[in-house]
């Protein structure tokens, strides 16, 4: 006999739910943060920062950036990998540039401004193996 | 002593230090669903982007998913959160529908002779001057609709003083051959433009809508696709000496007609929206 855990919204027969359903299912894995918070990154005019964030996974996790790419504008690109023209600066979209690997979450920021800017980040490391 | 809870994978140990072995551990949270949302955005024919917004109600810019067609944010577009709402914009490379033909030949004629001037059309000493473009490898079949041709003459300018006036024909003939020859016998379609250019003697792009007189060169039974399509400007009625021009000898000059057919594209989004918590 397998022995294991479902759980079940409320409401739901945990022995009928189908797996789309279901909150936990111990035969399949979840979504689970290994490690996130925010990131204030200064980039000078016509320049570029590089962010190294360490995770430690031992693997290649999955990882998320959220960023706010003009200061302020409270618009917070999921996938700022390339240039969009309504933004003043972006996240490089070169995979030797942006990446994760089994020790960082690696990323650059290019501002083709004339002015330097401070970007906003918030990232999560997401504990699955992406590669 | 540590209090929390952990819930391993089916035959994982509890003390595995691999948090892929667990799908509940209390040191890592996870994403907690707002709302699963739909979207979708039309592109017309002739435009190059669109947006849609689906708004949430959390007060705060919250994680977010976008998928297109199963595609976790595909390449083509961009999205944002906002303390209001997310925000897709899909960017086309090309207008949708929208084909850029670059002319082929270009040729200004008057009775008389052939100056070396980039003279498009209006009168000079006395003499009316007309001009013909063509285009090749028209991309349309036969009687096919059309929403819009859009001709655009670049860096252009006009002499000073008064108007230039003329019409924009198109070449009535299922195949136009280039303009080797004395072109002023070509037939011309019974649609035309009637312009009067206002005097600019800076550089400007002239732009006239040639929709109805490319509709009736690709109506007529004898046109094929891929055929070379060919158009006038004819002077009509500019005093003498007032012309518009360009700089014949230099290279910063193009002539391009934009046809773009009808419909338009769709495409659908799937939008999880998390209570977690990006920024106030």
């Amino acid at each position: 006999m397998t022995i294991g855990i479902k759980v079940s919204p409320s409401g739901k027969d945990v022995k009928t739910a189908t797996n789309k359903e279901l909150i936990l299912n111990s035969e399949l894995g979840t979504i689970k943060f290994l490690k996130w918070g925010t990131n204030t990154i200064s980039v000078n005019a016509s320049s570029n920062a590089t962010v190294t964030i360490s995770h430690d996974a031992g693997f290649f996790p999955i990882p998320l950036i959220y960023s706010e790419l003009t200061p302020g504008s409270g618009r917070w690109y999921a996938k700022p990998f390339n240039y969009i023209s309504t933004e003043d600066t972006y996240i490089d979209g070169n995979l030797d540039n942006t990446y994760a690997n089994t020790s960082n979450l690696v990323f650059k920021v290019i501002n083709n401004t004339g002015s330097s800017k401070t970007v906003s980040c918030y990232y999560y490391v997401i504990g699955e193996t992406g590669k | 002593m540590k209090t929390g809870i952990k819930v391993t994978k089916a035959t994982k140990d509890i003390s595995s230090t691999d948090i892929r072995d667990f799908i509940l551990h209390s040191e890592y949270p996870m994403f907690k669903i707002h709302e699963v949302s739909s979207g979708s955005i039309t592109i017309n024919a002739g435009e190059s982007s669109g947006t849609t917004t689906i708004n949430h109600s959390l007060g705060y810019v919250p994680a977010f998913l976008v998928y297109e067609n199963n595609s976790l944010f595909p390449s083509n577009i961009d999205c944002y959160a906002t303390n209001t709402g997310i925000t897709i914009t899909n960017r086309l490379n090309e207008p949708y529908n929208q084909t850029t033909y670059d002319y082929n030949d270009w040729l200004y004629y008057y009775a008389g002779g052939l100056p070396d001037a980039g003279i498009i059309t209006g009168n000079l000493f006395g003499s009316n001057y007309d001009s013909f473009v063509r285009f090749v490898g028209i991309n349309i079949n036969q009687g096919q609709i059309i929403t819009s041709a859009n001709f655009e003459f670049t860096n252009v300018r006009t002499t000073t003083g008064s108007d230039i006036k003329f019409r924009t024909y198109g070449i009535d003939e299922d195949n136009t051959a280039d303009y080797g020859g004395d072109p002023s016998g070509r037939p011309l379609t019974s649609t035309y433009n009637q312009k009067t250019q206002s005097p600019n003697s800076n550089y400007f792009n002239f732009s006239d809508n040639w929709t109805n007189q490319f509709q009736e060169i690709v109506d007529r039974p004898g046109w094929s696709n891929g055929n070379a399509m060919g158009f006038k400007f004819q002077q009509d009625g500019t005093t003498d000496n007032h012309i518009m021009y360009f700089d014949k000898g230099s290279s910063n000059y193009n002539l391009t007609l934009k046809v773009t057919l009808p419909g338009s594209l769709t495409t659908n989004y799937k939008i999880v929206i998390f209570k977690d918590k990006i920024h106030s």
